[in-house]
């Protein structure tokens, strides 16, 4: 299933997907392929790959190599698998109730419930908006305890 | 039967968006009502109670009600006549009552509306009037336009008392009184004709069927007999027809043709005469549209087809088509083509499909909205990107230690705070690590005593 998706590895690769995908929404799934979430989460990514593809690119950063390790710092990754988005090498925001806005955490419940979250974070990076809210209900939003650094 | 009517919020829920007690009095007048829908003007709508009072809902609720009052006036005519209801038209008086939001149906009433009168004079439809008008801003004083008083209604029962005795005394002396149209094939097939009448003046040579109970022989009898004015066309088929076709006196040239080919195709057919059903069929010949002596061979050949086929299939009267300007299998271009090409569609549509496939490209940057997101990396790295496809070294400023804009969890200040708090603390990371890296130098390890002996000896020298 993820040999379907790009699997980037290095840091440069991540760069240069960032960088390259204009005006298209860019979904980097962080996670490792063993995992089992993940590998459910990647074959809800790979099933709509296509149908987004006009609005959407999708990747996967393999957290377990070296290189990538300064993204997992960066975007504070603790739990796998870990969804960020980009729009023109910006960062977007989703307010899904969840207390970690920058990123989503765990698998979607369906091939439509991804292809609305990625179709609300184009609209609104399209108007302007870094920050965006979910579409999907509660109950179909993974929940997960975030930890903190201090604690 | 349970009360939908609607209730609408009395108390609008005020949803703070934020919990600033700083409230200006705009916000104040900001209060999110919850969306309510108006039954009159057919709409979801957040303006709360102001609704009833705007003009569009006002326009609304006139027309709804009189169209409402046209209903209560035909109930209010069997209020006056009540006539006993036959169990074959109680599903014509289904009555839905607007304010109560009830089907008031009369399958088992005996007299036509009763149960709709009942409803409209009950308590019940009088409270959920009140509460309508109430909601909806209509005019209280008509009230009783919509409903049906007591007074009326105990007359009205009276009426039907005595109605009632006297059809139980009419039916004990054994008389049946028809008191409509029952069904009745006779009177049926009268209907059929007459609506055929209307359909198929234009060519009624060619025999047209349709499934219909078999009429009896008396009467199409009759109507074979035509006047010379009317067109008369008698439409009825079986599985099992025959043709029967007699030609008004007024006709014209192809009259001896027909004649003549009328007795081969009645002699033909008599053996089919009298045996079951009959079909038949009438004509009025029009000079103008049966012209040729080929058409009636046509026709006549069409008509032996048809009955000795016994179809059962509607022909479709299409004599003046035939001799135009060909059709499908003779390999004549298509109707709609033609029709395009009188008006100017093909002048429209050329033109719009080159301009199209030109700007296609240009429309599409126009597209994009200069407010959208990283809009200004967008555009600076497209350059970079053309740059490239055309050879040239860019300068792109990718180098190791690039990333995007930003990206933590945090709950205060923006997001370059973040990322610079992210800078800190690699520069931080850094430095931790070259300390570690310097290497340490390792020397032998001298005990105090050696030094204390080494000393001394040094000493003694």
């Amino acid at each position: 299933m993820s040999y379907l998706l790009q699997t980037l590895t290095k840091k440069r690769e991540v760069d240069t997907i960032i960088r390259d995908t204009i005006d298209k929404v860019l979904v980097l799934r962080f996670g490792r392929a063993s995992d089992a979430v993940c590998l459910q989460l990647d074959d809800i990514l790979a099933k709509t790959a296509r149908e987004v593809s006009k609005f959407a690119t999708v990747a996967l950063v393999d957290i377990d190599s070296e290189d990538v390790q300064v993204y997992v710092k960066y975007f504070d990754i603790t739990l796998i698998p870990s969804t960020v988005f980009f729009f023109n090498a910006h960062h977007m925001k989703m307010d899904s109730g969840t207390a970690d806005h920058t990123k989503w955490v765990g698998a979607f419940h369906g091939k439509q419930d991804f292809i609305d979250v990625v179709e609300a974070i184009f609209r609104g990076a399209m108007k302007g908006k870094m920050i965006v809210h979910c579409p999907l209900p509660p109950e179909r939003i993974p929940k997960y305890q975030l930890l903190y650094k201090d604690v | 039967m349970e009360d939908r009517s609607v209730k609408p919020n009395p108390n609008p829920k005020l949803n703070l968006t934020n919990q600033n007690h700083k409230k200006t009095k705009k916000e104040e007048e900001k209060k999110k009502i919850e969306f309510e829908f108006c039954k009159v003007c057919k709409l979801n709508h957040n303006q709360g109670a102001r609704h009833k009072y705007f003009p569009n809902h006002k326009k609304s609720l006139s027309a709804f009600l009189s169209r409402f009052q046209n209903k209560i006036n035909d109930i209010r005519f069997f209020l006056k006549n009540p006539t006993i209801l036959r169990p074959e038209h109680a599903d014509r008086n289904r009555f839905w009552c607007v304010f109560c939001d009830t089907d008031v149906d009369e399958l088992d009433s005996s007299f036509s509306c009763e149960n709709a009168i009942n409803h409209l004079a009950s308590a019940h439809h009088l409270k959920n009037l009140k509460h309508f008008l109430w909601q909806y801003g209509g005019n209280m004083d008509h009230l009783d336009k919509y409903r049906i008083l007591e007074t009326d209604q105990t007359k009205w029962e009276k009426k039907c008392k005595s109605l009632k005795s006297e059809a139980t005394a009419a039916a004990d002396e054994g008389s049946f009184r028809d008191y409509g149209p029952l069904n009745d094939i006779h009177n049926n097939v009268n209907f059929e004709k007459i609506n055929n009448l209307e359909q198929n003046n234009i060519n009624p040579l060619i025999p047209s069927y349709s499934n219909v109970v078999m009429p009896l022989q008396y009467n199409t009898n009759e109507y074979q007999i035509s006047d010379s004015g009317f067109p008369e066309v008698a439409n009825f088929g079986t599985n099992l027809h025959e043709v029967n076709f007699s030609l008004p006196v007024g006709s014209h040239s192809c009259t001896s043709l027909w004649t003549s080919n009328d007795l081969t195709a009645s002699s033909s057919s008599q053996q089919n005469l009298y045996k079951n059903g009959i079909c038949s069929v009438n004509g009025y010949l029009n000079n103008n549209r049966v012209s040729k002596k080929e058409d009636c061979m046509d026709l006549l050949n069409a008509l032996y087809f048809s009955v000795f086929r016994l179809q059962s299939l509607t022909q479709v009267t299409s004599v003046s088509m035939i001799d135009g300007g060909g059709n499908v299998h003779s390999g004549a271009p298509p109707p709609w083509l033609e029709a395009t090409d009188q008006t100017l569609l093909n002048d429209h549509v050329k033109p719009a499909l080159s301009s199209f496939n030109s700007s296609n490209k240009s429309e599409k940057s126009h597209k994009l909205n200069p407010k959208r997101v990283g809009a200004a990396w967008a555009e600076k790295r497209k350059m970079e990107m053309e740059k490239e496809k055309r050879g040239e070294i860019v300068n792109s400023d990718c180098d190791a230690n690039w990333l995007p804009n930003f990206g933590r969890v945090w709950q205060s200040g923006s997001r370059k705070e973040s990322r610079k708090e992210f800078e800190i603390e690699k520069q931080k990371f850094l430095k931790v690590e070259s300390h570690s890296e310097t290497p340490i130098k390792i020397q032998p390890y001298i005990s105090k005593r050696m030094v204390s002996i080494t000393s001394s000896y040094t000493m003694s020298f």
